[in-house]
């Protein structure tokens, strides 16, 4: 009687109900190479447009050639430029360009594009990248060019030579609003693969190789990044639909190897840090902040909150991963409660009846503030600081919720997770900056003279010393204290090998999907 | 009656301009006391070199937070009657484009699903109430309220985990394959391939409220005169079902289904993100979180006017089937 009905039903369902599998993906001759990104969409992949995080930036660097690049190691080799000479005190950079550069629709790359690159910067800031250093581009032929530049930078090769997109002239020229520039012409770049299509709603991007790349047509004709969600995206590689799952779930890994795929591990680069609100007095004395060094067990964090997907982190400033690190690390703020109750003593500090430490002038409880992604690590430390008799107030808080808090200075304690890596002229900025997302640090005049010379170093065994003098400096002055390195995995097939580089891809992105994984750099 | 029409459709659209007046002004102000700065928060990565004081004043403006609350509001309010729903700073794209790509996703979940609960709930509250006390009334009553107290979002996973993993019938998230066929044919079957578990699951819940729906009015109806008739003249199976129940509810339901359609979008939020399904809740939660109060707003907006313009419809056709009896 209900035949029509039933009937209807399953004729939907046999309809839809087709096996899934990766047999319609793998139905090309070759198949592409396959990113499922957790985090999806990145914005369109032009220098302007994308989304301002380091994966945005990595992708459109698949698209976008540097002066410079960084191969495997670490090294920087050549880019689009074949050559680069440091003269004049480090003030004048000499460029030879390649001549076999070519713009992704067939225009050649000339020394005016470069030019033309440095001064659109100058006019429209672009999130990653700064030319101050720069005064002047000077174009002395088509394929040569002289950058001098108004002060020493000795990051001057890593920032801006190895991070500056360039910019298509042809193209930009006429662009006065680069940030709404979003057609598929704006990502018109010279680098090994060029954007044929980008669905926004879907989070999906299709590159197809550039056949005329002046280092040859890269390993594949394809590469499709797509949105999943972390646990599609584990299953899509161990099913072989993906080849790339950057931020592999810790979970899944095991899962992932049983399957004949491989997990690479690596420090993240992005210590957790605690961070003190240097403007609360209670705070300000030294002696205080190494008293609650004293009182938190770093390895019992790292192994209790993180399940042994983290490290103790480097005491110093570098972590591994950094080519600053020095052999050996330093030594760090030891697990010592005994310690960390004579400096509190020595501070003024004294314990209520209950054995609670409490100090005249002061809330007897510290405000913790910190964000959904590190409520337990938050609640591991609240708990060491609970033993030791401190009493924390802990706010695990939402992105903006946590913005508003940390610039308002609501807060005592905080922890927050920034990069290390990259060249070191970025951590004055993450130390002594007034940017909520780092220390605030008020830092004497020693610390920031360390942070400027260091800068205009351009001898590298001279700025490597005074890199190891700040790092004494912030170990003993400890504007934050470096908790625990977790480490991040990357889920791939044996058909790719991604390399995380010494001090991360390009500008400092932790992450190994450097370009090897198309074509070697600088093999010309 | 054919005078008081026009002015009853005249109220009807009155009261839909001031409902969506009130989401115009709504989405425009709860954004605002949402804590955190909407400019700091565009920058997602601490490698982002930071803004200088003139960069960060022209970003506020092109964000629409310059000037006064109220300056604020009229700007906006001008440029919505132009039809411009704002410039969406994070995706580098005009909100009317970020929204129309994927509120089309989400409409073809929500219309999908609608066969589903409309087709599968009512028929299983009138095999229920047409024999509460035998084994198949009761079971039904037992299995879907225990369906009916799992949320949505479980439900979701749980589709996913037996139709998509355990047994691997249906794709693991997205819309459509990732290097969709050339072949229309192909690829529209693999659309709703894609998109038949995430319906699935979005209509799960509206199954259970129009099993319950039916069952209750099917059991009073069996108690009037005219089912009573119908039975005793032998009219039972399909006929007694179709002809005799399923009319009669149809006002019923088609009066339910204004509510339905707006609980639809507010469910599709969980099934999308389970799902990795490119559509407007995806849209709305990545803009919270990003504080993109251009989208938010434009968002909001278009989703409101979908649901008031198909609520307006179907009150219409509520109406006139109740006139019809």
């Amino acid at each position: 009687m209900f035949k029509p009905l039933a009937g209807i039903l399953l004729t939907l369902a046999a309809s839809l109900a087709l096996p899934a599998g990766p047999s319609a993906l793998r139905a090309e001759p070759e198949a592409p190479l396959v990113i499922a990104d957790p985090r999806g969409d990145r914005g369109l992949l032009a220098p302007f447009a994308h989304r301002r995080d380091g994966m945005g930036y990595i992708y459109t660097g698949f698209l976008f050639d540097t002066l410079v690049e960084k191969d495997e190691t670490g090294a920087f080799v050549p880019g689009l430029a074949l050559h680069w000479q440091a003269s004049g005190a480090g003030l004048v950079y000499d460029i030879d360009l390649d001549p076999s550069a070519r713009w992704q629709d067939g225009q050649p790359l000339t020394a005016q594009d470069v030019a033309f690159t440095v001064d659109y910067l100058r006019r429209h800031r672009h999130g990653f990248v700064s030319v101050e250093a720069i005064g002047e581009a000077v174009t002395l032929d088509e394929a040569r060019l002289r950058l001098t530049l108004t002060r020493p930078d000795a990051g001057f090769v890593g920032e801006v030579l190895a991070g500056m997109p360039v910019l298509p002239a042809h193209v930009y020229r006429d662009i006065e609003d680069p940030q709404r520039f979003a057609s598929l012409e704006a990502a018109t770049g010279s680098g090994p693969y060029r954007l044929a299509t980008f669905d926004k709603a879907q989070g999906r991007y299709r590159l197809e190789a550039v056949a005329g790349h002046r280092a040859g047509p890269p390993r594949f004709s394809t590469v499709v990044i797509t949105r999943l969600a972390p646990e599609a995206a584990a299953l899509a590689l161990i099913r072989g639909e993906a080849d790339i799952v950057p931020n592999l779930m810790p979970a899944k890994a095991a899962e992932v190897t049983a399957a004949g795929k491989l997990v690479i591990e690596t420090s993240s680069g992005h210590p957790v840090r605690l961070l003190f609100n240097h403007r609360n007095p209670v705070l300000a004395p030294l002696a205080v902040r190494r008293a609650l060094a004293h009182a938190l067990d770093r390895q019992a964090l790292a192994d209790i909150a993180y399940q042994g997907h983290a490290q103790v982190a480097e005491a110093g400033y570098f972590q591994k991963g950094s080519r600053w690190l020095r052999d050996g690390g330093l030594p760090g703020y030891a697990f010592d409660p005994q310690q960390a109750e004579r400096l509190l003593t020595e501070a003024g500090w004294t314990r209520d009846a209950a054995g609670n430490w409490q100090t005249e002038g002061a809330p007897d409880t510290l405000r913790l503030v910190v964000g959904e992604d590190m409520r337990r690590l938050a609640v591991t430390l609240a708990d060491q600081f609970a033993r030791f008799g401190l009493k924390v107030a802990l706010s695990v808080l939402e992105q903006g919720a946590l913005q508003d808090r940390l610039a308002s200075d609501e807060f005592d304690l905080a922890l927050a997770s920034t990069s290390t890596l990259g060249d070191p002229n970025g951590i004055g900025r993450r130390i002594v900056g007034d940017d909520w997302r780092h220390d605030r640090f008020p830092g004497d005049q020693d610390l920031r003279d360390l942070l400027r010379r260091q800068s205009e170093a351009l001898d590298a065994d001279e700025r490597q010393r005074i890199l190891w003098q700040f790092e004494d400096l912030y170990l003993a002055q400890l504007p934050s204290l470096m908790l625990v390195d977790p480490v991040w995995m990357t889920g791939h097939s044996p058909r790719v090998v991604p390399v995380m580089p010494a001090d991360g891809v390009a500008i400092g992105i932790p992450s190994p999907l450097h370009r090897s994984l198309f074509y070697r750099p600088g093999a010309l | 009656m054919a005078a008081g029409f026009p002015s009853r459709a005249g109220r009807m659209v009155l009261d839909r301009a001031l409902a969506l007046l009130l989401v115009v002004a709504l989405g425009f102000l709860l954004p605002r006391f949402m804590p955190g700065d909407p400019v700091e928060l565009q920058r997602a990565s601490d490698l982002d070199l930071g803004l200088a004081a003139a960069q960060r004043e022209t970003l506020r403006q092109e964000m629409g937070l310059g000037g006064s609350l109220g300056e604020q509001f009229l700007t906006y309010c001008a440029a919505l009657l132009s039809g411009d729903l704002g410039f969406s700073v994070a995706h580098a794209a005009p909100v009317s484009q970020v929204v129309a790509g994927a509120l089309a996703w989400t409409s073809l979940l929500v219309l999908l699903a609608f066969p589903i609960y409309l087709l599968i709930g009512p028929w299983l509250g009138i095999e229920s109430g047409l024999a509460p006390e035998r084994p198949l009334g009761r079971g039904l009553l037992v299995g879907l309220s225990a369906l009916g107290s799992v949320p949505p979002y479980a439900v979701s996973i749980l589709l996913l985990w037996l139709l998509a993993v355990a047994v691997p019938l249906f794709p693991l998230g997205g819309a459509e394959a990732l290097l969709p066929p050339a072949d229309p044919l192909v690829r529209i079957a693999g659309v709703l391939h894609h998109a038949a578990l995430p319906a699935l699951a979005l209509a799960t819940h509206e199954i259970v409220r129009f099993f319950f729906l039916s069952r209750g009015a099917t059991l009073a109806l069996s108690l009037r005169p005219f089912v009573i008739n119908a039975r005793a003249r032998g009219i039972a199976g399909w006929r007694l079902r179709v002809t005799y129940l399923a009319r009669s509810l149809a006002p019923v339901l088609a009066g339910r289904l204004g509510d339905t359609l707006a609980g639809q979008f507010s469910v599709v939020l969980f099934v999308e993100i389970v799902f990795s399904y490119p559509g407007i809740g995806l849209v709305i939660h990545e803009a919270i979180r990003a504080r993109d109060l251009a989208l938010l707003q434009g968002a909001v907006i278009c989703l409101a006017a979908a649901i008031l313009v198909l609520n307006a419809l179907l009150d219409g056709l509520a109406g006139r089937l109740a006139r019809r009896g």
